[in-house]
């Protein structure tokens, strides 16, 4: 029982004649069209494996500039608190013993802040103005 | 299936070159006709997918197709599993096409149902020896098993095949 041809009974080796010969191909509805439509695929551009990469690639590398622009922004970006009136505290520092405490006014057309340092004053001033002095410069 | 082992074909060539015998090896493992359609345009399709990457000097062409084949079958029978469950009758109804009867060729039809009397490893090993025009050593190398055990199974699975031929005539 090995299986080789000459070793089959007569009617086991004329089956396996008939076997042989039977292409059940014949039968198949799809083969022409199969062949036109995947040669014609095969014939058309394909599309890189790595497109998908590439794109993603694309699309990150055009994000990243205004991305690191609005961090840097950000970053620079004094934070403000707002203080006992709502007027923003400033990161400023005086560190020198010669700084007094600041004085807070109240003045006709707003409110002011001076703090004076080593004999100079520094203000900072919130005032309504109109749109007339928005160009003028005071001096003290 | 002996080729020259270096040179890759085009794609035409390896189509018209294999359709007969991979079809004819995925009508004996599944059974109908219109089911091997369906399987073997998945197995073209996988193909034409993978050709690019596909190394003439590491194989066959043959053995590399009937490799998806092989697997577009397995698939084909666990997409399948679920119809398990129905009476024989509709199965059979629902494998056979529409214009089955109207088949010419009855010596095929008769092959065809007879195969169907067969268990899996037979039918597979048939379907590569005589649908795959494998020799048996070939098949054995494809199926991991030894020769001589082929040439068993072979042997078993035609006295198998011809019973069932004999009882349907």
């Amino acid at each position: 029982m090995s299986g080789r041809f000459e070793d089959l009974d007569p009617d086991d080796r004329e089956l396996a004649r008939r076997l042989s010969r039977a292409d059940f191909s014949a039968d198949s509805r799809v083969r022409e069209s199969l062949r036109a439509r995947l040669l014609a695929r095969g014939r058309a551009p394909r599309r890189s494996p790595l497109a998908p990469a590439l794109t993603a690639a694309a699309l990150a590398a055009l994000l990243v500039v205004p991305l690191r622009t609005f961090l840097l922004r950000t970053a620079a970006r004094p934070r403000y608190a707002r203080g006992e009136h709502g007027l923003p505290v400033l990161p400023g520092r005086f560190d020198s013993d010669a700084a007094g405490a600041p004085v807070v006014e109240e003045t006709a057309t707003g409110r002011r802040v001076v703090w004076n340092v080593d004999g100079d004053s520094y203000i900072l001033e919130s005032r309504r103005i109109t749109a007339d002095e928005l160009f003028v410069v005071r001096r003290h | 299936m002996s080729e020259h082992p270096s040179r890759r074909p085009d794609f035409a060539e390896l189509y018209d070159r294999h359709f007969a015998p991979v079809y004819n090896y995925v009508l004996y493992r599944v059974g109908d006709a219109a089911a091997a359609d369906e399987v073997v345009s998945r197995v073209f399709e996988r193909a034409l997918d993978r050709f690019g990457g596909y190394d003439a000097r590491r194989g066959e062409p043959g053995a590399w197709l009937f490799g998806i084949a092989r697997n577009a079958v397995n698939d084909h029978f666990r997409a399948r599993r679920w119809l398990a469950w129905l009476p024989d009758e509709l199965v059979e109804r629902a494998d056979a096409p529409a214009s089955d009867a109207l088949v010419a060729d009855e010596e095929r039809r008769g092959l065809r149902l007879a195969l169907r009397g067969l268990d899996a490893r037979e039918r597979e090993i048939l379907a590569l020896k005589f649908g795959g025009e494998m020799t048996n050593r070939q098949v054995a190398s494809h199926l991991g098993l030894g020769e001589s055990h082929v040439g068993v199974i072979v042997h078993r699975a035609l006295k198998r095949l011809r019973a069932e031929l004999e009882e349907r005539a």
